[in-house]
């Protein structure tokens, strides 16, 4: 549950100080930025969307009720919001190469092998999740980075939570469906990131997607 | 297809039917997060023995949940809040803004309202109840005048009765006799009054 600082900023931040939202935006801003970037995939707009979600916060906070936890209402938010624009951008279509987290990695400076093969999981797995239905997405979001429970995951989508172990349910089974076409479809990664990934197969914990790569590679 | 039967599972002399691999999948989902109840537990446990095909799809499952949880937050850039404290600080007084144009318009709307009623009104009065009014505005005329009329004359009449001798004959006896009968009313009060201060006869004895 909330912290009893944390209560009193946002009971603060309800009469209209702007200090204990900024202190309330401080302690929230990782998970919430988190939830957008998964969403979105693209820190700019992950960054914007956060923005946006603490702003309409501040703008609903007489409706916030303290019975629930603050960072599911955030949540609740934040998810409505990137829905909202993942619908906008709905003809756009962003595939693996184009994915900003991809970009990212593909800089200069040199990188132990491990956190880059790590960084590349982790840039494949949020590609993938890209391609889910937002519905499906954020159940994952909130289970694998904040930890909810099926309860919290049903407040924050208004969903019951029979709901929530459905959609968790098909979200996983998307992914792995997704996992195995992207595996029989695409070749073996090229260029400079393919002797990481061979390479360190033999020591670095497998994941799905190079555990496939490297059975086509042999 | 080995990527496939990774995911998908594979050898096993049966083959689940479709109904039963959504089963299985569910109880997987549920697996990984360590929700399963007994039943859904036990129901699991008997899927995975009887289906081979279930045990590399489980495996598969396990090895992305894994990698799933190993992925670390996505940090906010730095600067975030103080980025925000600018948009919050350009909200408000975007609000404000926008408050007050609603207020100044809202203003503005009645203003005109009663503005344009109280023309619209006039307007309608002197166009279709010319009539109408004119002749309210006569007969309030007439009214006036023949109030006025009958003051005059009521005063008038009085001067000319008071300028006869008999009137004025009549006025004089009228205040003699008020002098007298006021004099007459004195005396006898204070002659009471004068009674009232004596002792009286048991106090004298």
């Amino acid at each position: 549950m909330m912290s009893e600082q944390e209560e009193v900023w946002i009971r603060e931040a309800q009469t209209g100080s702007k200090r204990s939202f900024s202190r309330l935006v401080e302690a929230y801003q990782r998970p919430v930025y988190n939830l957008t970037y998964r969403m979105l995939g693209s820190p700019e707009e992950a960054e914007d969307a956060a923005q946006e979600t603490f702003l309409r916060a501040y703008a609903r906070l007489e409706q916030y009720d303290v019975n629930h936890k603050f960072s599911t209402w955030l949540f609740s938010i934040a998810n409505h919001h990137c829905i909202d624009r993942l619908r906008k951008r709905r003809a756009k279509y962003v595939s693996i190469d184009d994915n900003p987290v991809l970009e990212n990695l593909e800089h200069d400076s040199p990188q132990p092998e491990e956190d880059l093969l790590n960084q590349e999981l982790a840039a494949e797995l949020q590609a993938l999740l890209g391609k889910l239905d937002p519905d499906y997405r954020t159940p994952l979001v909130l289970r694998y980075w904040e930890d909810c429970s099926y309860e919290e995951i049903a407040e924050s989508m208004g969903l019951t939570v029979s709901a929530v172990k459905s959609r968790l349910f098909r979200a996983r089974k998307q992914i792995a469906d997704l996992y195995a076409n992207q595996a029989a479809t695409t070749p073996p990664l090229s260029g400079k990131r393919e002797p990481v990934a061979v390479g360190r197969r033999e020591t670095v914990p497998q994941g799905p997607l190079l555990f496939w790569r490297a059975s086509f590679a042999t | 297809m080995e990527a496939k039967k990774f995911i998908q599972g594979s050898g096993g002399r049966h083959r689940p039917t479709p109904e039963q691999e959504e089963e299985f999948m569910l109880l997987m989902s549920l697996s990984l997060d360590n929700l399963a109840d007994a039943g859904e537990a036990a129901q699991f446990e008997d899927y995975l023995t009887r289906y081979p095909t279930f045990v590399t799809q489980w495996q598969g499952w396990q090895r992305l949940h894994q990698q799933f949880a190993a992925i670390p937050h996505a940090e906010p850039p730095v600067g975030f809040v103080d980025r925000f404290e600018v948009r919050l600080i350009q909200q408000e007084r975007r609000r404000r803004l926008w408050l007050g144009v609603l207020i100044g318009s809202v203003t503005f709307l009645l203003w005109a309202s009663v503005v344009v009623g109280v023309f619209s009104m006039g307007t309608y009065l002197f166009t279709n109840q010319g009539s109408w009014l004119s002749a309210l505005v006569q007969n309030l005329t007439y009214s006036w005048v023949n109030l006025m009329q009958w003051v005059s004359t009521g005063w008038e009449t009085f001067v000319i009765f008071a300028g006869t001798p008999q009137a004025q004959a009549i006025g004089v006896g009228y205040l003699l006799m008020s002098v007298v009968l006021l004099g007459g009313w004195l005396t006898v009060l204070r002659r009471s009054l004068h009674l009232q201060e004596l002792p009286s006869p048991a106090t004298v004895a």
